[in-house]
């Protein structure tokens, strides 16, 4: 298949875990994805993030989630699953 | 005549207010909750201000997010590469808060419990009578003599 020659490859090819993903760097077009102190950002991090952006969108319209390790782990897995290897270094 | 005659809005508010002050004091929580009908109106309606609040802005905070990836090819999101996993995304939200219904929306909307505010009046009434109702059986003694249940 053409695609094949094309198509770059994903996480999938790797078989990376879950576990060693979230220590990985993001990756975009110019590399791994720093800090302003030139530190890479792993994927834990940027999860961390989005977790603390969805608490605050949640405690600011007066909710609470009932669960939030478990809630923390289903959004972890939602960033996992739709997103490609980072880099590993 | 000496009644003071009420134009029909006037009546119509006055119909509204006693419905309110009845579903007050006659109704709790768990009577609406109970009736399937408003039950499935309190889920709908915390579930659409949900969405209104902050299923809308997780939903445009991802989109952000997922735009800003896809243009400095960065890995995160990658796999969604048509903008269509947020509802995954406001699905997980609903599904771990905490859901407060809130029966105030009946009192807003009195016409909502009318079929309700009936089917309470009805299954009431059926109680009752239900318990006024004494079997025959227990009605009738039992004679020794003639060995035969006879009616007092």
């Amino acid at each position: 298949m053409w695609t094949n020659f094309i198509r770059s490859k994903s996480r999938a090819d790797y078989e990376v875990t879950k576990k060693k993903w979230l220590n990985m760097s993001i990756v975009n077009f110019n590399g791994p994805v720093q800090a302003e102190d030139g530190k890479r950002i792993v994927h834990n991090e940027y999860v961390d993030w989005f977790i603390d952006e969805l608490m605050i969108t949640v405690k600011g319209n007066q909710y609470t989630i009932e669960d939030e390790k478990k809630f923390k782990e289903e959004i972890t897995n939602f960033i996992y699953t739709l997103s490609d290897t980072g880099y590993n270094g | 005549m000496n009644d003071v005659e009420l134009d029909t809005d006037e009546e119509d508010l006055i119909i509204e207010d006693n419905l309110i002050k009845n579903l007050k004091n006659n109704f709790t929580f768990d009577d609406f909750w109970d009736y399937l009908p408003t039950r499935a109106i309190l889920k709908n309606e915390f579930r659409q201000q949900f969405r209104e609040t902050v299923g809308k802005q997780a939903g445009l905070f991802y989109e952000t997010e997922r735009r800003e990836a896809h243009r400095t090819l960065s890995n995160i999101f990658a796999f969604d590469t048509d903008g269509t996993k947020g509802g995954w995304l406001e699905a997980i939200l609903y599904n771990h808060i905490r859901k407060a219904y809130n029966i105030e929306i009946f009192y807003n909307n009195p016409e909502w419990a009318k079929g309700f505010v009936k089917w309470h009046l009805e299954n009431s009434k059926k109680k009752k009578k239900q318990n006024f109702i004494i079997p025959q059986k227990s009605l009738r003694t039992f004679n020794w003599g003639t060995k035969k249940y006879e009616s007092t």
